[in-house]
């Protein structure tokens, strides 16, 4: 039994990577913004630094600006720093672009540009010392006259990379946090802005450690905007609510920027060639549940999502019982009295319900009640629609699979030792005819969420059909795709829960082991 | 090869006609097919054939001249100069254009037998031209989604592997997820939603059931004497695939493909009846009877468009299963 499970949940993770990426797919028919030509940019850059910047932020905040699937070449400081020491060196029309990159990668960079400054050719090594610019401006050494002029740029750099090289090293960053930490001056922090964003690492791993203090926090964050240019707002006055605030900014902050002032190593490496892309953000989102906003109200998806799917829950489950219920004693009758005016009776019945088109029925009923109503009136009726429509299928294949059992052997010799009839259909055969019945549930599931986003809509049930129909109005692509990973994931946990059900109630289920659900 | 033994199309269509509603229903469908085909003869604001100023138009209705524009009965009676005839539609109206006044019932005006809704189109022409969006999408979707699954149903059960591997988990896939909902979804995010989104989607969606038919029916098939043979006596898998094991696919494809038709009428007017099914500007049934909701007395604009759909999914459903019963001896 526990070998049959442990399968039975091996198959199942083919089929959630599916949903998930069906889902993600989904997210990718939405047509998103065209990318602006590179003359364009290195215009807006020239006017407006702070709009490039934000220009920037806009299309990486939705992963635009990485492949689909796969990544070749995930982004880390080493690439960013060669490519744009490429540009400068080519001096082409992207090497505007590049020394603000460069400027904005600054002393994370450092490593890979200053050892190796002196083996460019002169004219490129001054315009990449001149792209260092803001940075010497940042470590507060914007008034070295070396610094400021394109001529000895390239030697101030030199040189301050002979002299501090051993402060770029993490230990000796983190030694300066810990100061800082202890007790703050403005020479500890003087040391950290002096290594620019190569102390960004160290800063946010101590941002993490939920031992430091709240003043601790405020003056980690604030010394990280600096060298970082993200700017977080910090209080005055210190709360907890406020350190938590700084913390979740920080760390979202950190996991899409991690890459721009750390390089990757080779394991790192990998798992970034699949996780830096769309679809391996996303995935992480859905990990974490975070799922975006809803683009109506800005509520977060997965606290609109807590507040109504209980109501479609208890409709689905109300009406999957309630359908139950009437289903199994209706395939009893009728496969006892196979073939005699009840059982045909009975089949015209559930073949009309089993056509009755929901939306039609629900808008009967609807239009029956008049268009001022309770909300119970209105439940009730929803839960009669969405019964109705479960009840027909679930009856026939009651009816069928009694039909099965009642020709057995076993039932005959039970008849034929005088047991009562009703014991018979009930505790002989109807306790094995239920079985494929019960089963049926997980299929019936996404049947059944479907008909909830009508019913809940005729009737107007704030559940997750009533939510996705305001979703589809706003175009609300957040919700649509979480409304959709969801169900699908309920249906696969059903599918499972039943399938596991089914081979602890059915040995010959186990023997067989499993065979994949879709294709029996 | 004898054609009527059991199990075959034709011995399959006696059996069928031998039941009592199933020619009923094969009548209504064909009716509603006919209606679908013809719309401009029944409901149109142009004339079938006319002579107007000297001019004659065959089939205005479909041709659109621009002579003709503007051009009521009431004007053409008026205007016409002498030798001028027209043959009008059953009812002279379009199903877009407001042609009367709001909210007529049924029968209180000769211009509008069926009456009128809300917006004062003629109910009559909107449900002949819902026939034809109905028709058009369930044909395009059935035609679309059945001939997926055979193919890759047939693919996976006869080479099996890792094919019938993918396959498999594909169809586990996206059996989870509700159709209606993956469609209204896809239909409210994508681009210029249409027909054709419409119809991408749902045999996207659809094609999984006719893939476990057929590859069950596969399975079971090429193990057979016959097919052995033949692969025996050297017939390339491509050949033995098209030949001896598909064409005895032929009998659950048919039954899904018909029962198909009425499940694509019923999910196509549930998401016209969400409003994210065919563009606005396309009649539909499921719109008409999302606009009753604002007329609660208006029972015409309820019941007519319901019973449509009702009725044609009833029809396809009862032929589609008359048909399973006949060709599938062990289902009976």
């Amino acid at each position: 039994m526990l070998r049959y499970t442990i399968r039975r949940i091996l198959w199942a993770f083919p089929t959630i990577f599916g949903i998930s990426v069906v889902a993600f797919l989904v997210t990718t028919l939405i047509p998103e913004p065209p990318a602006r030509p590179v003359s364009e940019l290195t215009e807006a850059l020239a006017r407006d630094p702070a709009s490039y910047d934000a220009y920037i932020e806009s299309r990486r905040a939705l992963a635009l600006d990485l492949p689909t699937f796969v990544n070749e070449s995930p982004r880390d400081v080493r690439t960013v720093v060669t490519e744009c020491v490429a540009h400068l060196a080519k001096n082409d029309d992207q090497a505007r672009i590049a020394a603000h990159e460069l400027a904005k990668a600054g002393g994370a960079a450092f490593p890979f540009i200053l050892p190796t400054l002196d083996r460019l050719e002169p004219e490129a090594r001054k315009r990449v010392a001149a792209a260092l610019y803001p940075v010497a401006e940042r470590m507060g050494q914007g008034n070295d006259a070396r610094a400021r002029s394109a001529d000895s740029a390239p030697t101030f750099w030199v040189q301050l990379w002979e002299d501090r090289s051993l402060e770029f090293t993490g230990p000796a960053v983190r030694r300066s946090v810990q100061r800082l930490l202890r007790g703050a001056t403005a020479g500890r922090e003087r040391d950290l802005i002096e290594v620019d964003t190569f102390a960004l690492p160290e800063l946010m791993f101590a941002l993490r450690d939920k031992t430091v203090n709240l003043d601790g926090v405020a003056r980690l964050s604030q010394v990280a905007s600096h060298v970082s240019g993200h700017a977080v707002v910090v209080p005055l006055e210190m709360t907890p609510e406020a350190a938590r605030r700084i913390r979740t900014d920080w760390i979202g902050w950190w996991s899409t920027h991690k890459q721009d002032y750390v390089a990757l190593d080779a394991g790192e490496r990998i798992f970034a060639t699949l996780a830096e892309t769309r679809y391996g953000r996303w995935l992480l989102g859905a990990f974490t549940g975070e799922l975006g906003t809803t683009a109506r109200d800005g509520e977060p998806t997965s606290q609109k999502l807590a507040e109504c799917a209980p109501v479609t829950l208890a409709l689905v489950l109300s009406s999957m019982l309630l359908s139950f219920a009437i289903a199994v004693p209706i395939g009893v009758i009728s496969a006892r009295r196979r073939g005699e005016r009840v059982d045909h009776t009975l089949a015209a019945g559930l073949f009309l319900l089993y056509s009755l088109p929901n939306f039609f029925f629900a808008e009967l009923l609807a239009h029956a009640l008049g268009p001022t109503s309770s909300a119970t009136a209105r439940a009730i009726l929803a839960v009669i629609v969405m019964t109705v429509a479960a009840l027909a299928t679930l009856s026939r294949f009651q009816r069928a699979s009694m039909l099965d059992v009642l020709q057995q052997d076993y039932v005959r010799t039970a008849r034929a030792k005088g047991v009562r009839e009703a014991r018979v259909l009930v505790v002989h055969a109807l306790r094995n005819a239920i079985v494929p019945t019960v089963t049926l549930a997980g299929l019936q599931l996404p049947f059944l969420f479907g008909a909830a986003i009508v019913v809940e809509e005729v009737f107007g049930l704030p559940g997750m059909g009533y939510e996705t129909m305001r979703a589809v109005e706003t175009h609300d692509a957040a919700w649509l795709v979480v409304t959709v990973l969801v169900v699908a994931l309920a249906t696969t946990a059903t599918l499972l829960a039943s399938d596991i059900a089914y081979g602890f109630l059915d040995p010959r289920i186990r023997e067989r082991l499993v065979r994949p659900r879709g294709m029996s | 090869m004898r054609m009527d033994r059991p199990g075959s199309l034709r011995y399959a269509i006696k059996i069928v006609r031998a039941r009592r509603w199933a020619d009923a229903c094969a009548l209504l469908l064909a009716m509603l097919a006919l209606v679908a085909a013809f719309a401009e003869e029944l409901a149109s604001s142009r004339p079938i054939l006319c002579k107007w100023h000297g001019s004659v138009h065959l089939l205005a209705n479909v041709t659109h001249p621009h002579d003709l524009d503007g051009v009521t009965p009431d004007r053409f009676d008026k205007e016409k100069s002498a030798g001028d005839f027209a043959v009008w539609p059953l009812v002279t109206c379009g199903s877009r254009a407001s042609c009367g006044p709001a909210v007529t019932p049924p029968l209180a005006s000769r211009a509008h037998p069926l009456g009128t809704d809300g917006n004062g189109r003629d109910v009559f022409a909107r449900l002949v031209y819902g026939t034809r969006s109905a028709f058009a999408v369930a044909i395009l979707a059935v035609a679309a989604f059945v001939g997926l699954g055979a193919a890759l149903g047939a693919i996976a059960g006869f080479f099996g592997g890792s094919v019938d591997f993918f396959v498999a988990r594909a169809v586990e896939t996206l059996s989870a997820f509700p159709v209606p909902l993956l469609a209204l979804v896809v239909q409210a995010l994508v681009p210029h939603a249409g027909v054709w989104s419409l119809v991408t989607v749902i045999a996207a969606l659809r094609w999984t059931e006719v893939a476990r038919l057929v590859r069950a029916e596969v399975l079971a098939t090429a193990s057979l004497d016959y097919v052995v043979a033949a692969r025996a006596l050297g017939a390339s898998p491509l050949r033995v695939l098209y030949k001896h094991v598909l064409p005895m696919t032929l009998s659950p494809i048919v039954v899904s493909a018909v029962l198909g038709l009425g499940q694509i009428v019923l999910l196509e007017s549930a998401l016209d009846f969400l409003r994210v099914g065919l563009p606005a500007s396309i009649p539909t049934w499921g719109e008409m009877l999302s606009e009753s909701r604002e007329h609660f007395g208006a029972w015409w604009l309820l019941l007519l468009p319901g019973s449509l759909v009702f009725g044609s999914v009833i029809a396809t459903n009862a032929l589609g299963e008359a048909l399973r019963d006949a060709l599938d001896p062990r289902a009976a």
